[in-house]
């Protein structure tokens, strides 16, 4: 795999496309997951996902490596989504028809009480608060370090390990 | 870590993803823009040539706009327009215009260097 002067360095030579490439797999589920834990909602979490894709794909040329890429790409994410959250005024929900499906689909995979379980975890962690929802959210969908998570959300370590402690208990006292 | 609470949760979200064809609809819309840089570019040549002739225009010397203007055309309607002038008048009112137009075109000649620019709101360049 490319490492990131790797992908600089493709940058340098102009051959942007061949770095979006090497970029997209990385950092597809990523970008889709932290858009994701802000906007609950598929659809457009899948859109602002794209554009993030469009606006790095856009200010390749422009970056010049001095903050990590992965933290550029988080942020660049960030401001995506929060302004499509602004945009959406959105009330959107965990428990979105499309992530129903998701359930099922776990469901059909463990039998029926796990997907009643699924469902309900569900809901609880719609419930939680929102930082601690997307903390949950991100630390789960890849088996995210804390670091990672960290860097996503643009907090410290510490913090997302608290905010994961807590949500955990909360759903531990919950099930 | 580990509990069942965690692998419930795992299991939640591990197969969250972006729907199948993401990666190509993605491509669809860099073509896209990448069509649109180019005629962005291009179209940036294009202002960027018009303003260079502009430009080159504006800096371009009033006497050799002047030579521009003296052709032989220009030449013949002045002749033109001098036979049916000295046709029309008699040679006396003909004879005291004379140093009356050329103090007139004397003072427009010198003037004009100053006068030109002004009127154009242009820096003069020679």
């Amino acid at each position: 795999m490319l490492t990131e002067s790797g992908i600089l360095d493709l940058v340098r030579d102009n051959r942007r496309n061949e770095a979006m490439a090497v970029l997209l797999p990385i950092y597809r589920r990523r970008v889709f997951g932290l858009a994701y834990s802000y906007l609950r909602n598929r659809d457009a979490a899948e859109d602002v996902t794209q554009d993030v894709f469009i606006k790095i794909w856009r200010a390749l040329p422009s970056y010049d490596g001095r903050a990590s890429l992965s933290t550029w790409i988080y942020t660049i994410t960030r401001n995506a989504s929060l302004s499509a959250l602004r945009t959406r005024r959105s009330h959107a929900s965990l428990s979105d028809p499309d992530v129903m499906v998701e359930v099922d689909s776990i469901g059909a995979t463990s039998g029926a009480d796990a997907n009643i379980d699924a469902a309900s975890l569900l809901k609880m962690v719609d419930q939680l608060p929102e930082k601690q929802r997307q903390v949950v959210m991100l630390f789960y969908m890849q088996e995210q370090s804390h670091e990672e998570v960290a860097a996503m959300l643009a907090m410290p370590t510490g913090t997302v390990k608290t905010l994961l402690h807590r949500a955990r208990a909360r759903l531990g006292a919950l099930t | 870590m580990n509990g069942p609470i965690d692998s419930k949760l795992s299991a939640l979200f591990r197969g969250l993803d972006t729907r199948p064809g993401f990666n190509e609809r993605l491509l669809d819309r860099l073509q896209q823009e990448v069509a649109a840089e180019a005629r962005r570019a291009e179209e940036a040549r294009r202002l960027e040539q018009l303003r260079h002739r502009v430009a080159r225009d504006e800096v371009r010397p009033w006497a050799q706009a002047l030579r521009q203007w003296v052709t032989l055309e220009s030449i013949g309607i002045a002749a033109l327009a001098a036979i049916i002038v000295s046709s029309a008048w008699s040679t006396d009112q003909i004879r005291e215009a004379i140093p009356v137009v050329f103090t007139a075109l004397g003072l427009a000649l010198a003037c004009a260097p100053v006068i030109v620019p002004i009127l154009r709101k242009r820096p003069w360049v020679p």
